[in-house]
């Protein structure tokens, strides 16, 4: 077995709502290749679709969302992100570390595969009912995590209420 | 711990000592993930105008809330987070 160890990325990647399918098959190309050249796995693909971004990048108010999960070493991150930055349809990209020391013989691939159609002209608005990502359907208690938020909101009205109620003792000690 | 609830009654007239101690959502919920991923989640954590709500007011403990503001800022960069919202971009 190769002792080469790897590390886990995930790369966001926000492209503009005109770049159009070819531009857009062309960047999935290249990254396979620099996948490839850097002896690295490709182990997820995400279309999160196109998405109102949170504020306007190079006048854009809208973009594309893509998600990839690579197994690779560093060199492959900077070429990664050189082709990013050249690439004038990217408008945003983002890489993070998420595992070190992973060895690719022991990797359970089947776990995390998934690859999802590239972005399409005809594909309009997205499909923006999906979760963010494939995480949200391990995670569900979130939902949970929420609701209790909601219970706290409730004390803070009590203490509203607290606070009303020592102005008027307050009152009565003055008489 | 909800030690300070049973003396609420006497609490109500002079609100002296120290006020009510609240506890970090997600020490409360192990499955609860922050990850910048997640806007939804974050977005209670977040003031109307895009600002990190202290520690002080939202309760989250220290560990967390670094979690927290590296989840914020990363969503910030991918645009899924405003960094400043005005009242009319919002």
């Amino acid at each position: 077995m190769s002792a080469v160890k790897l590390r886990k990325y995930e790369t966001v990647i926000v492209t503009r709502t005109d770049a159009g399918q070819e531009a857009q098959k062309r960047l999935y190309e290249k990254i396979q290749e620099l996948v490839q050249k850097a002896e690295g796995h490709h182990v997820r693909f995400e279309l999160w679709g196109k998405r109102r971004l949170a504020f306007p990048i190079k006048k854009a108010l809208k973009g594309i969302y893509l998600y990839h999960v690579f197994l690779a070493n560093d060199t492959f991150v900077r070429e990664l992100n050189r082709m990013l930055r050249l690439n004038t349809n990217v408008l945003r990209y983002m890489t993070i570390v998420l595992d070190t020391d992973v060895d690719p013989a022991t990797f359970e691939f089947d776990k995390e595969r998934q690859f999802d159609s590239l972005p399409t002209d005809s594909e309009d608005q997205g499909d923006r009912s999906r979760s963010t990502t494939g995480w949200d359907a391990e995670f569900q208690n979130r939902g949970e995590g929420a609701a209790t938020d909601d219970d706290e909101d409730d004390e803070d009205g009590e203490e509203g209420e607290d606070g009303e109620r020592r102005k008027k003792g307050d009152d009565d000690e003055e008489v | 711990m909800r030690s300070t609830r049973p003396d609420k009654g006497t609490d109500k007239k002079k609100r002296r000592g120290p006020p009510r101690r609240k506890v970090c959502p997600f020490c409360a919920d192990k499955n609860a993930r922050i990850d910048y991923k997640n806007p939804a989640a974050l977005k209670r954590l977040v003031t109307e105008r895009g600002k990190i709500v202290p520690r002080r007011i939202s309760g989250v403990c220290a560990r967390h809330q670094r979690q927290v503001a590296l989840a914020i800022k990363r969503a910030r960069h991918i645009a899924l987070m405003p960094y400043a919202a005005t009242g009319a971009a919002a």
